[in-house]
C-alpha cells in the first residue's frame, strides 16, 4: 500500500495552518474535458445519475467554474444530472425525504409505484419514514439530484452520523436529513449554522440521549457522549493542545448546554426552552458561552467552534479525506488548509465546489477506494434505463451482505464502511465477483415475462455516438460510464476481453481458440499478429441493438450484459482514481 | 498481499512446493481437525470501552468508609438503583456471583456462568491496571490497542499493528475474522515504514463464503463469465504494479483463488456443530449475529489451521459506549460472550481439548469507563487504567487477579514473548 498520511487529525503540530499558504489551483480550460468531468461525476455524484453523453460534453466545453455549478448543487431537482418530464410540482410535493416517502407510500394518481411496493417507504401503522427505502429511491429515479443525496447521505451517516438502530425513528432521521440538507442549499446559512441545526436536532438528541440531561440542584445530571463528539465529530476539535481543559472544562460544560430539551416519542419535534437548563455563563473553548436555551446556545458555540484552530485544520482534511481521497499528503493538506480557513464565510458547497476543479483533485495521486454503496450505486445508475426497472434491480440484501447498512452505519456515530474497509475486504470483492459469475443474471437478464419487462440498451447508448453499436465504441462507452477514466486502465487486455464479450457472447479464450485453462501470458499472445487481426474484427462488429430482428436485439442485449458483468469485476472498479 | 509476498507466505506456511497447493490434495480428505501444536491468541476487541466495573464489582460493604460502599454508592445509576444501600446490597447478593481469592471479594455478573467457571477453574487472568491510549477518544484508543502501543498518536494511523507484526516475526498468518480486517492485524511494510500491507493476513469474514465461482463444462453465461475473468486476473497478477493502487484488489483476488477451493473443501467434510449453530438463530441465539458469525469462524479456521498457519485470529464486538442504559445495554453483550450456551462456551463445548486448549484469549476495549455514574444511567470514558481479561484454558494461571501497573505494550509482550 502506498503510504498515507493520517487524514482527520493531529496534523497541527506537523502542518501548521498558514492564511498565507496556497489554497487549490483551479484547472485550465484545456485540462477541463470530459474526462475530468466523469472525474467529478464519479467522486461526489454516483457516477453522474443519468446525464447523456452529449451533456457530459457540453459541461466539458463550458468553463470549469461555470460547469461546477451545474453539476454540482442542492437544488432538489438537477436537470442536468437526472432529466425527466416528471411532473414535480405542487401537490405532489416530493422536496424533500420526508416529503416524497409520504407521496410514494400515498394512493395518489400520479404515484409511480406499484401499490404492493408502496409500503416499503413508511411504516402505515405508525407513520414513520423508511429512509432507506426512499433516499435509494431519490437516488436513483429521474428528475432528483445524486449529488444532493450523497451529501447528504455523507452527513447523515458520516459526518454526522445518527443510526436507526440507537433508536432514531425515521421521521426524525427524515427530518434530520431534510434540514440539513435544506440548510447547506441555503446560501446565507454558513456552514456552521448547518451543524448547529443539526446538533440541535431530535435525532441527535436521540442518538446520543442526552434530552434526558437536566442540570438540578446545582448539579449537571447528563451523559457526556454528544458533548465530547460534538466537538470532535462535528468539528474536528480533539483538545489536543489542553487536552485537561478540553476534557474537564469544555466537554463537562459543553454537557451543560445540553439540558432543557425535550422530546416527544418518536416525533422528529424538538423543544430547547424545557426545564432544568443551565443558567449562566458556561466557559467553552476558552470563551464565555450564554444563551437562555441549548438551541441558543449551540448556535454561538458553532459560531466559535468553526473558527477553532484544531477544527480549522482538521474538519476541512476530514471533508475531502471522507469524500474523495485517500491519499492525502502534507502538501495536499497545507493547500485544503488554507482553503478552508480563507473561505468567509464557510460554505461546504463552494469549497466542494472549488475542489472539484482543482488540480490537487484531478492529480494523478488521488484515490479512493470505493464503498459497497458506492459501487453498487454507481452500477445501479447505468443498469436502471428508467424508473419502472428501479425494484428490478435493487435487492433489499445488495449492501447488506457486504457490511453496507443504510442510516445503520457500521460505527454507529462514527460513520459507515470507509474506504479502507471496503478495500481491504475480501468479502466485498468476493461479492462482487460472484455477482458478476454465478448470479451473473442480475446483469445478463433481458426479459421477464411476468414483470412485462425487456431490457433495451438501446435506450441509454446512443448509435450516433458508437458508430451505430459498433462493439469497440459500446464498450469503451459502457467502460467510461462504469469506470470513467478516460479509458486510461483500458488497455489491450481489458479491450480484448469486452469486445470478445459483447461481438461473440463468449470468452477471450474461447474466441482465441486457446486450450489451456488460464494464461497469464495473454499479453503476449494479444500482441501477435494473427491474435491482432481477430481482435480487430471483433472490434469493427456492430451489435444488433436497434435490429428488426428480435432474436438479434435479444443477443445484443444479453451481450451488453455480459459486458457489464465482466467490468464491474475487474479492479478499477473498487477505485476512483484521479487524472 | 502482492504475488510475492503471496509466494513467500505460501513457502513459509508449507502450503506450496510449487504454483500448486500439494497440501489442498493431501489433506482435503481428512475430516480430522488438524493438529495445533502452538498457541493462538485471540485478540477481542470489545469496540466502545466495555465497562469491567460493572462485570466484576467489588463485594457491597455496609460501612460508609469502606470501598464496597463507595462503589456501590457511585455507581448506583448504572444498576438502575435508588440511593438506598439496602437496594445496592440486593443487587451484590442476587445479580453476582460472589469469587473468593485472596484479593478483597468481587462479582461476577450472575449470567456470565462460563466466565465463572473458568476462573474457578483457575484459568482466567484478570488485569486491572492496563495502561493504555492517554485519551479518551474512542479512535486514538483503539488505535493503541490495535498498535499495542501506549505511546502510538492518531498521525500512526497506517503503521502495522500488533498482530500484523506477530505474524511477520513469527513467519505464521493472522486470520481476521471480522468484516474487514482490523488495524491489529496490518503487517509492516518493508519498504515503508509509515505504511503496512496485507502479506501476513488472511481475510476470512465469512469462512464458508470463500470460493470464488468457477467455470463448468456448460456453455452458460455462468461460465463464459468465470473463464474470462479468471484468466484476466491471472494475466494481471503479472501485469500489475506492485505499488498500483489496484494491486489490493489483484492480490485479494489472488488470495481467494489459492485459498476458496481448498478451504471449502475441508469444511465441507466438517459440519457446523449444533451449539454454534444455535448462536445464529432460535431462542439460544446471541443478540450480536456478527459475532455469532465470528465465533463459527474461529471454529472453522481451527478446522483449517495446516491451510491457514494461524498464529493469531482476530474478532471484535462492538457497541460498549454505554453512555446511557448501560444495564441493559452491555449485560447481554456480557452474557453473549460468556454466559452458559452463549459464544466462547458453545465454541469449547464444540473443539476438542487438545485443539481448544491452544487458545489464549485477550479480551478488552480501548479504555475504562468513569467511575461515577452519569445522569443517563451510564457512564462515561475514563483515562484510568482499564482492565482486560486473559483466558486460557491450557494453563493454570497463578496470579487470577492481576492488578500491577502494566502497559499494553507488556501485556502483548507476556503473550507474544
Amino acid at each position: 500500500m502506498k503510504a498515507q498520511v493520517f487524514l482527520s487529525g493531529l496534523l497541527l503540530s506537523l502542518v501548521s495552518v498558514s492564511a498565507s499558504a496556497a489554497g487549490w489551483q483551479t484547472i485550465s480550460d484545456a485540462d477541463w474535458d470530459s474526462a475530468a468531468v466523469r472525474r467529478v461525476l464519479q467522486t461526489f455524484a454516483f457516477g453522474g445519475g443519468h446525464i447523456s453523453e452529449a451533456e457530459i460534453q457540453h459541461q466539458a466545453d463550458l468553463a470549469p467554474d461555470i460547469a461546477i455549478k451545474n453539476l454540482l448543487n442542492f437544488a432538489v431537482h438537477n436537470p442536468i444530472l437526472s432529466p425527466s418530464k416528471k411532473n414535480f410540482s405542487y401537490p405532489l410535493n416530493q422536496e424533500n425525504l420526508m416529503t416524497l416517502g409520504q407521496f410514494l407510500a400515498s394512493n395518489h394518481p400520479q404515484n409511480p409505484i406499484a401499490v404492493k411496493n408502496r409500503k416499503k417507504f413508511l411504516n402505515y401503522k405508525n407513520g414513520q419514514l423508511n429512509p432507506a427505502w426512499t433516499w435509494l429511491y431519490s437516488t436513483l429515479a429521474r428528475g432528483y439530484n445524486p449529488f444532493r443525496q450523497k451529501i447528504g447521505f455523507w452527513e447523515t451517516n458520516y459526518h454526522l452520523a445518527v443510526n436507526v438502530k440507537a433508536g432514531v425513528s425515521g421521521n426524525q432521521l427524515g427530518t434530520y436529513y431534510d434540514n440539513i440538507l435544506t440548510s447547506l442549499a441555503d446560501p446565507a446559512q454558513p456552514y456552521q449554522f448547518t451543524l448547529a441545526q443539526a446538533a440541535g436536532s431530535a435525532a441527535i438528541a436521540v442518538q446520543y440521549g442526552h434530552h434526558k440531561n437536566v442540570f438540578k440542584n446545582g448539579k449537571c445530571e447528563c451523559n457526556e457522549d454528544f458533548a465530547r463528539e460534538y466537538h470532535q465529530l462535528f468539528f474536528g476539535i480533539l483538545g489536543d493542545n489542553d487536552s485537561e481543559y478540553h476534557e474537564n472544562i469544555s466537554i463537562k460544560n459543553t454537557a451543560n448546554v445540553l439540558t432543557g430539551i425535550k422530546i416527544s416519542g418518536k416525533s422528529a419535534a424538538i423543544n430547547h426552552t424545557g426545564a432544568h437548563h443551565y443558567q449562566g455563563e458556561l466557559d467553552i473553548l476558552h470563551q464565555k458561552n450564554l444563551g437562555n436555551n441549548s438551541g441558543q446556545r449551540l448556535q454561538l458555540l458553532s459560531d466559535l467552534a468553526i473558527e477553532h484552530a484544531e477544527s480549522l485544520a482538521n474538519l476541512p482534511v476530514k471533508i475531502i479525506q471522507q469524500l474523495a481521497d485517500d491519499n492525502l499528503t502534507p502538501d495536499k493538506i497545507v493547500a485544503i488548509r488554507a482553503e478552508w480557513e480563507q473561505m468567509q464565510p464557510k460554505n461546504l458547497l463552494n469549497f466542494l465546489q472549488k475542489y472539484a476543479i482543482s488540480s490537487q483533485f484531478h492529480s494523478a495521486s488521488r484515490y479512493k477506494y470505493t464503498t459497497a454503496l458506492e459501487r453498487h450505486l454507481r452500477l445501479l445508475n447505468q443498469l436502471v434505463l428508467n424508473d419502472s426497472e428501479i425494484f428490478y434491480y435493487l435487492r433489499p440484501n445488495l449492501f447488506n451482505h457486504e457490511g453496507m447498512k443504510l442510516f445503520r452505519p457500521a460505527h454507529n456515530v462514527f460513520g459507515g464502511q470507509t474506504s479502507e474497509e471496503a478495500s481491504n475486504s475480501s468479502l466485498i470483492f468476493l461479492s462482487q465477483y460472484n455477482l458478476s459469475t454465478a448470479d451473473n443474471q442480475y446483469f445478463t437478464r433481458i426479459e421477464n415475462a411476468k414483470w412485462n419487462w425487456k431490457k433495451d440498451w438501446s435506450q441509454s447508448i446512443p448509435s450516433g455516438l458508437t458508430y451505430e453499436y459498433q462493439v469497440d465504441k459500446v464498450g469503451e462507452l459502457l467502460w467510461q460510464r462504469l469506470i470513467g477514466d478516460n479509458l486510461k486502465n483500458y488497455g489491450v487486455l481489458e479491450r480484448a476481453h469486452v469486445n470478445s464479450l459483447l461481438a461473440q457472447g463468449l470468452d477471450l479464450m474461447q474466441v482465441l481458440k486457446l486450450q489451456t485453462e488460464t494464461n497469464s501470458d495473454i499479453a503476449q499472445i494479444l500482441l501477435q499478429e494473427a491474435s491482432k487481426q481477430q481482435l480487430q474484427q471483433l472490434s469493427a462488429t456492430k451489435l444488433g441493438l436497434n435490429s428488426a430482428n428480435v432474436k438479434h436485439k435479444k443477443q445484443a442485449n444479453w451481450r451488453i450484459g455480459l459486458a457489464i458483468s465482466f467490468i464491474s469485476a475487474t479492479p478499477y472498479m473498487f477505485v476512483n482514481a484521479g487524472g | 498481499m502482492n504475488r510475492r509476498q503471496f509466494l513467500q507466505l505460501s513457502a513459509l506456511t508449507g502450503l506450496a512446493s510449487s504454483s500448486k497447493f500439494l497440501w489442498a490434495e493431501n489433506q482435503v480428505k481428512s475430516a480430522k481437525f488438524p493438529q495445533i501444536n502452538r498457541p493462538i491468541i485471540v485478540n477481542l476487541m470489545l469496540a466502545g470501552g466495555p465497562d469491567f466495573l460493572h462485570l466484576m464489582p467489588p463485594a457491597f460493604d455496609a460501612k460508609p468508609d469502606s470501598l464496597g460502599f463507595k462503589h456501590w454508592q457511585a455507581r448506583a445509576g448504572v444498576h438502575n438503583l435508588t440511593d438506598k444501600p439496602a437496594s445496592w446490597q440486593q443487587r451484590w447478593q442476587q445479580d453476582y456471583v460472589h469469587m473468593q481469592t485472596n484479593t478483597p471479594t468481587f462479582g461476577i455478573l450472575k449470567q456470565c456462568d462460563w466466565l465463572i467457571e473458568m476462573f474457578n477453574q483457575g484459568n482466567v487472568t484478570i488485569y486491572t491496571n492496563v495502561t493504555a491510549g492517554k485519551t479518551r477518544n474512542h479512535h486514538h484508543c483503539q488505535l493503541v490497542m490495535e498498535l499495542g502501543d501506549s505511546e502510538a498518536g492518531l498521525q500512526a494511523i497506517n503503521q502495522a499493528g500488533w498482530g500484523g507484526k506477530y505474524a511477520v516475526r513469527t513467519k505464521t498468518n493472522i486470520v481476521s475474522l471480522t468484516q474487514s480486517p482490523r488495524k491489529i492485524c496490518h503487517c509492516p511494510d518493508p519498504n515503508n515504514p509509515a505504511g503496512y500491507t496485507q502479506s501476513h493476513v488472511i481475510p476470512a469474514a465469512n469462512t464458508r463464503e470463500m470460493v470464488l465461482y468457477e467455470a463448468t463444462k456448460k456453455k452458460n453465461s455462468h461460465s463464459i463469465l468465470a473463464r474470462s475473468l479468471k484468466n484476466y486476473y491471472a494475466a494481471k497478477q503479472v501485469q500489475m504494479p506492485v505499488d498500483s493502487i489496484y494491486r489490493k484488489i489483484v492480490d485479494t483476488e489472488s488470495v481467494l483463488r489459492q485459498l476458496g477451493q481448498p478451504i471449502t473443501q475441508r469444511l465441507a467434510e466438517i459440519p457446523v456443530p449444533t451449539a454454534l449453530q444455535a448462536l445464529m438463530k432460535g431462542n439460544k441465539a446471541l443478540k450480536s449475529k456478527k459475532f455469532a458469525l465470528q465465533t463459527r469462524n474461529l471454529y472453522d479456521a481451527l478446522a483449517c489451521q495446516d491451510i491457514f498457519n494461524m498464529s493469531m485470529a482476530s474478532m471484535d464486538y462492538v457497541g460498549w459506549d454505554s453512555h446511557k442504559n448501560q444495564k441493559e445495554n452491555i449485560e447481554p453483550k456480557f452474557q453473549d460472550l460468556f454466559g452458559k450456551e452463549k459464544a466462547l462456551d458453545s465454541l469449547y463445548t464444540s473443539l476438542d481439548v487438545d485443539v481448544s486448549k491452544n487458545l489464549v484469549w485477550l479480551i478488552g476495549g480501548e479504555f475504562a469507563r468513569t467511575f461515577k455514574a452519569n445522569g443517563a444511567q451510564g457512564s462515561d470514558h475514563a483515562k484510568t487504567a482499564q482492565t482486560m481479561l486473559v483466558i486460557n484454558t491450557g494453563k493454570q494461571t497463578k496470579n487470577p487477579i492481576n492488578d500491577a501497573p502494566i502497559t499494553i505494550n507488556n501485556l502483548i509482550k507476556t503473550l507474544t514473548g
